[in-house]
């Protein structure tokens, strides 16, 4: 009776050693809970790309250089300008969707101005020819407003291009990039560039981030 | 006659130790209902009371940076624009972050700046420059400066 207890009290501890052996051999760290950044600064993942961080900055400097050029925010009659991607190019090797600059800098830009600034939306034009050629088919009415003759014209367009400079230390690993960011607003009569505004940084980095 | 003294713990002790424990939880799990009002800080602290300066977030950047100037105009366009000229303690690259509030008298009058980064170099001089959206309404500036990240 006894030698069986002491048997089985020792066969135990050499049964809950070898689980617990088994188990440290299986990765299983925990994860990291998800958790709420500020976009206006560094993240947990950052690499040499172009970041959230830098669009904000970028863009508010932009936004607010432009309020500063009398040829845009202080005429008598506000100009009609066009801010979008159409000809807005990304000539860099960041993997970046043109669209999320020209967005945030027109939002930004058109939500400060107070009606310095008319802002069209010549990258809804499908969906306001369509509306136009509906009411003056008669297959809606009019509106509240009436009809114009045509859809408004522009006085300034956004142009621009994102270029980078990649160097990597193939001894360290370790990479960097210079981004330049280059904004110009054209008059759409005369081709004379209005404005400019340039934005840079430069980064590096030994980290393996993927951009998607 | 069993011997008392010998007796680990009486039913009424027992019962006793229950009731005031029961007592307690219940004290402790009693908090006021509702939000608490929040509590105004120091007002040296206040924007208000440092109005048209330059602050540091981060308390050990005072000695690695100084502020030489700071100051403000009008634009051509009535936008506010502000600067800070930095000058760089350090024989190291110094690289810091700047934003900007604008204030009326009573409020803020608008948004604040996003981050911007001023590099400088050692023993160098930079310059932090931003500037306001809003025309009318602006009393005052606080530049607020931290390490870049």
């Amino acid at each position: 009776m006894k030698l069986r207890a002491f048997s089985t009290l020792a066969v135990l501890p050499a049964l809950c050693a070898t689980l617990a052996a088994c188990g440290a051999r299986v990765p299983n760290a925990e994860g990291r809970p998800t958790a709420y950044e500020d976009p206006g600064s560094p993240g947990r993942v950052a690499g040499v790309g172009f970041e959230s961080q830098d669009l904000v900055s970028m863009t508010d400097q932009m936004m607010r250089d432009m309020l500063k050029s009398p040829l845009l925010a202080n005429q008598t009659r506000p100009p009609r300008v066009a801010i979008d991607a159409e000809y807005f190019e990304n000539e860099s090797s960041n993997r970046l969707n043109r669209n999320s600059v020209t967005d945030r800098l027109r939002v930004e830009l058109n939500r400060a101005a107070q009606n310095s600034m008319i802002f069209v939306g010549r990258h809804y034009s499908d969906m306001v020819q369509k509306e136009r050629a509906m009411k003056r088919a008669g297959q809606v009415d009019p509106g509240s407003k009436g009809g114009t003759t045509a859809p408004a014209g522009l006085d300034y367009r956004l142009g621009g291009r994102i270029t980078s400079l990649d160097a990597v230390d193939t001894a360290s690993g370790t990479a960097s990039r210079y981004h330049q960011i280059v904004f110009e607003m054209v008059d759409l009569e005369t081709g004379v560039i209005v404005w400019s505004g340039k934005y840079e940084l430069k980064k590096s980095a030994s980290e393996d981030i993927i951009y998607r | 006659m069993k011997d008392q003294t010998t007796r680990p713990f009486s039913r009424h002790r027992y019962l006793a130790v229950l009731t005031v424990s029961a007592l307690a939880l219940s004290v402790l799990s009693c908090a006021p209902e509702g939000a608490r009002l929040a509590t105004r800080g120091d007002d040296s602290l206040d924007p208000g009371s440092r109005r048209n300066t330059v602050n540091f977030l981060d308390q050990q950047l005072g000695e690695s940076l100084s502020v030489e100037n700071t100051d403000s105009r009008r634009t051509p366009t009535g936008t506010l624009e502000v600067w800070a000229t930095l000058r760089n303690r350090t024989s190291q690259p110094l690289q810091i972050e700047g934003r900007a509030h604008f204030y009326g008298d009573a409020t803020i009058s608008d948004d604040s700046t996003a981050w911007q980064r001023v590099h400088l170099p050692p023993n160098g001089i930079g310059t932090y420059r931003d500037s306001s959206t809003t025309l009318d309404g602006i009393a005052y500036y606080y530049i607020e400066l931290r390490e870049g990240r």
